[in-house]
């Protein structure tokens, strides 16, 4: 263009993104870190150093945060061992060539995950209420199973909140698994059907070790989205997670002891715990999926 | 012959069919429910909380209109503008990553992306001293600034890897013809990246709309609430009024829907050529 101006150029143009991500992205990130290691109540008075302990009152003393951290484990594993094979299964379904309205079904299964999760949050209520709920009225009482208080039961609030978790995020996770199957070339399963495979060892062998990107690719999203979980369980079982915190995710504490008790250098310290878990939860979950190729 | 060939074809896949609209009914009822309250009463809502029960009470719809509609104009300013900033900046960014060669190009890249994986809520508490201390509580700058610096990252990388697919034939012919840099981006490039430019909108889209949590820290005033957390003070503003409140919702959910059964197509083709076969 026009020299030395050629050579400035490119960090001019990607200099907007450069200062955005920096000031509002990267900045945080560091000082959330330094804060972690402050003991700072209140929005205006000084920051105090207290090295670890912030970390060590965590781990050894705090019970609501093991108990947030054990919920929110157990939402995630309950939620992915169903949405990944339920949304593989909808997906091979919606895959097949025959089959007719396609774009109605995927657009009807993708409009949870448009809804606003304080109307999730709600309708969720009205479905698990005990009296004349969705579930107990329409499900259970034809079993002869007794009402389920779901909500206000200390051991049912967490299958609730993964019932809804299913519900929003089953369709999207099909949508992203048949954008897969599009891109797997029709002639390797033939060739392995004509090489005398069954169907299921077609699916075993051929299908599914192809789909190990767009597994990898959902894992995380979902790994991440679960630790991430806030306003479905804060309208369905409020901020405090209901009976017995049953329904306190890690988000919801993080918000509660930063934002309605105004410690931030504790929330820091909760929100660094958070990355870490998530970071070694993608790591060990990339390591399987690559364990598994060479199997 | 023939025809038993078909037939076993076709009963094969009933099973099939009849679990997705299964699967579809699952999916749909509880949205429907939503509809189907918001015409009621509360005496029809208490008589009868499944079905749909005449007269229609459409006088829900006009007086949940009056309040909502100041949440759904906040979000389409809110989430329009963050949509409008991310897709210049990142198509720029994108564009320079994918086809300048200048030093430490793939380490700042790398650099960027690495951090995809921070989880959002790790930086509330001191994003929020920044955006106090920068005087943007309770305005849309506290927002709009955040937003755009957290869907920068995918949406250039969306970006970057998109030009990078563009073979390097249609933007040498631009440059025989003597056009600029700035040429090429704009008549050459831009309109060819319009199916990426539409997924990353509709990824900030669903992203910023939906988001609560930031929000909920950093705006207090009535009127100048998002959708989203709009929503929650009508539920408790309405908390008796079954009909209003849902017909509140179904208001509120009709400009999602309508964007993506529009553009639910250009949506996952834009997924197909871009993130997730990365």
């Amino acid at each position: 263009m026009f020299g030395r101006g050629r050579k400035i150029a490119p960090y001019l143009f990607i200099s907007p993104f450069f200062v955005g991500y920096a000031i509002f992205f990267l900045y945080p990130v560091i000082q959330s870190l330094q804060l972690s290691f402050y003991r700072q109540v209140g929005l205006t008075n000084a920051p105090r150093f207290i090295g670890f302990d912030n970390y060590i009152r965590l781990v050894s003393k705090d019970a609501l945060f093991i108990k947030a951290l054990s919920n929110t484990t157990y939402y995630a594993l309950g939620s992915i061992l169903i949405i990944v094979p339920l949304a593989l299964l909808l997906a091979l379904i919606l895959h097949s060539p025959k089959l007719r309205f396609r774009e109605f079904f995927r657009f009807l299964y993708f409009t949870p995950n448009i809804t606003a999760g304080v109307v999730v949050g709600i309708i969720f209520g009205l479905v698990f209420e005990e009296q004349y709920g969705l579930v107990n009225n329409l499900l259970l009482a034809p079993l002869g199973i007794d009402n389920v208080r779901w909500l206000r039961d200390s051991r049912w609030i967490m299958p609730a909140v993964i019932l809804l978790g299913v519900w929003k995020w089953t369709g999207i996770n099909a949508i992203y698994f048949m954008v897969g199957l599009q891109n797997i070339p029709p002639e390797l399963k033939e060739a392995a059907r004509v090489d005398g495979a069954t169907r299921p060892q077609v699916f075993w062998h051929v299908t599914l070790p192809l789909l190990r990107p767009i597994l990898a690719f959902v894992l995380t999203v979902a790994i991440i989205g679960s630790y991430n979980l806030f306003a479905e369980p804060a309208i369905l079982v409020g901020p405090e997670g209901g009976p017995n915190n049953a329904g306190m995710t890690m988000t919801m504490y993080l918000y509660n002891r930063g934002f309605r008790e105004l410690k931030m250098g504790y929330a820091s310290a909760i929100g660094y715990s958070l990355a870490v878990i998530i970071l070694i939860l993608s790591v060990i979950q990339l390591i399987l999926i690559r364990a598994f190729r060479e199997d | 012959m023939i025809n038993r060939k078909r037939l076993r074809i076709a009963n094969h896949d009933l099973p099939f069919q009849l679990a997705l609209v299964a699967f579809g009914i699952v999916t749909f009822f509880p949205l429907a429910l939503v509809v189907i309250t918001s015409f009621k009463s509360n005496t029809q809502f208490y008589h009868n909380f499944w079905l749909p029960e005449l007269p229609l009470h459409l006088g829900n719809y006009s007086s949940a209109f009056r309040i909502i509609w100041r949440y759904i104009v906040n979000s389409v300013l809110y989430s329009g503008s963050t949509i409008c900033l991310i897709a210049i900046i990142a198509s720029v960014a994108g564009y320079v990553f994918a086809r300048f060669r200048f030093p430490f190009k793939t380490a700042l890249f790398l650099g960027f992306i690495t951090l995809i994986m921070v989880p959002g809520v790790l930086t509330l508490a001191p994003r929020f001293v920044l955006v106090r201390d920068l005087g943007l509580v309770n305005t849309p700058g506290a927002l709009i600034s955040v937003w755009v610096s957290g869907g920068l990252v995918l949406s250039t990388w969306l970006m970057r890897s998109y030009f990078e697919s563009l073979p390097r034939e249609l933007f040498d012919a631009a440059y025989v013809d003597g056009a600029a840099e700035w040429q090429v981006f704009i008549y050459v490039s831009v309109p060819l990246a319009r199916p990426m430019i539409a997924t990353v909108a509709m990824t900030t889209l669903i992203s910023t709309w939906n988001d609560l949590i930031w929000p909920l820290v950093t705006i207090t005033d009535k009127d100048k609430m998002p959708l989203a957390m709009g929503l929650m003070q009508f539920s408790s503003d309405f908390e008796t009024d079954w009909g209003t409140l849902f017909a509140g919702y179904v208001i509120s959910s009709i400009p999602l829907l309508c964007v993506f059964a529009v553009a639910m197509r250009q949506f996952i083709s834009g997924l197909t050529s871009g993130s997730i076969k990365a």
